[in-house]
């Protein structure tokens, strides 16, 4: 899959297009936990280029906010299209993560907080 | 509107791929709105996932997965067949949704996701084979 990541601020940005199905969750994976491995604490995941996600999508995350919650690391997630939005109410996890309408304010949300 | 399609894929994760592809050139070619073919294409990563991860995963040279996607009436119908053993989808019990991130187990979600996407699910055992059955409504 087509993904893009940078270090902003010690925050890591990562943007996964496309499908974030069984496929390429697989890589989203081991994109997200090499980094935690690396030592990296506090993350964005840009949602705005996702087109549809699975169950699959929704598992790395809560494997990712877990780390880092060991890690009193953090993680903020933006910019879910309708698509993306309606898998996260569906199953009840909108209120499990920290969720901003924008990469800036995801931004300003992990450089305000502990 | 009325088209049809059937692709065979490998029951393998590839052919999962495989099978989200083609679900995409279908839509593609019938001119359907991406805010119309997610719930089709969520539910379909959630079942084949489920039958290549659970189903067919003890095979050392599983068997291929037919896939049979039908538009008609404004209704897309997805007809799943698979020879992995017996597993009727609906017998699986409904997650506990209102746990917190900490007790909330990893997996387990996807089956909920099928039902709540579709109108309707039906399974059916024939012979050697599982088959189930989505059918969806379109907005438009």
């Amino acid at each position: 899959m087509e993904m893009t990541d940078e270090t902003r601020d010690g925050v890591v940005i990562v943007a996964p297009t496309g499908r974030l199905d069984v496929n390429t969750s697989a890589e989203l994976e081991k994109r997200l936990l090499d980094k935690v491995a690396a030592g990296e604490t506090r993350f964005v995941v840009d949602l705005t280029a996702v087109e549809y996600i699975s169950s699959a999508g929704l598992r790395v995350l809560l494997l990712l906010a877990k780390q880092l919650k060991a890690r009193s690391g953090r993680l903020v997630l933006s910019s879910l299209g309708p698509a993306v939005r309606q898998v996260f109410e569906l199953a009840g996890l909108l209120p499990v993560f920290a969720v901003e309408a924008s990469r800036e304010q995801a931004m300003g949300r992990l450089a305000s907080g502990p | 509107m009325d088209a049809r399609q059937i692709l065979t894929v490998p029951g393998t994760l590839d052919g999962v791929r495989q099978a989200a592809e083609g679900f995409d050139a279908f839509a593609a070619a019938q001119g359907l709105a991406r805010g119309e073919v997610w719930p089709f294409q969520v539910a379909l990563d959630e079942v084949l996932s489920n039958v290549v991860r659970h189903g067919l995963s003890e095979a050392s040279d599983p068997p291929p997965i037919e896939l049979e996607i039908h538009l008609q009436g404004g209704e897309i119908e997805l007809v799943i067949v698979d020879r992995a053993p017996e597993f009727n989808p609906l017998d699986v019990a409904e997650p506990d949704l209102g746990q917190g991130i900490e007790e909330r187990p990893i997996g387990g979600l996807g089956i909920a996701f099928v039902r709540k996407l579709m109108d309707s699910v039906e399974y059916a055992r024939q012979g050697d084979r599982n088959r189930l059955r989505l059918r969806r409504k379109l907005l438009a």
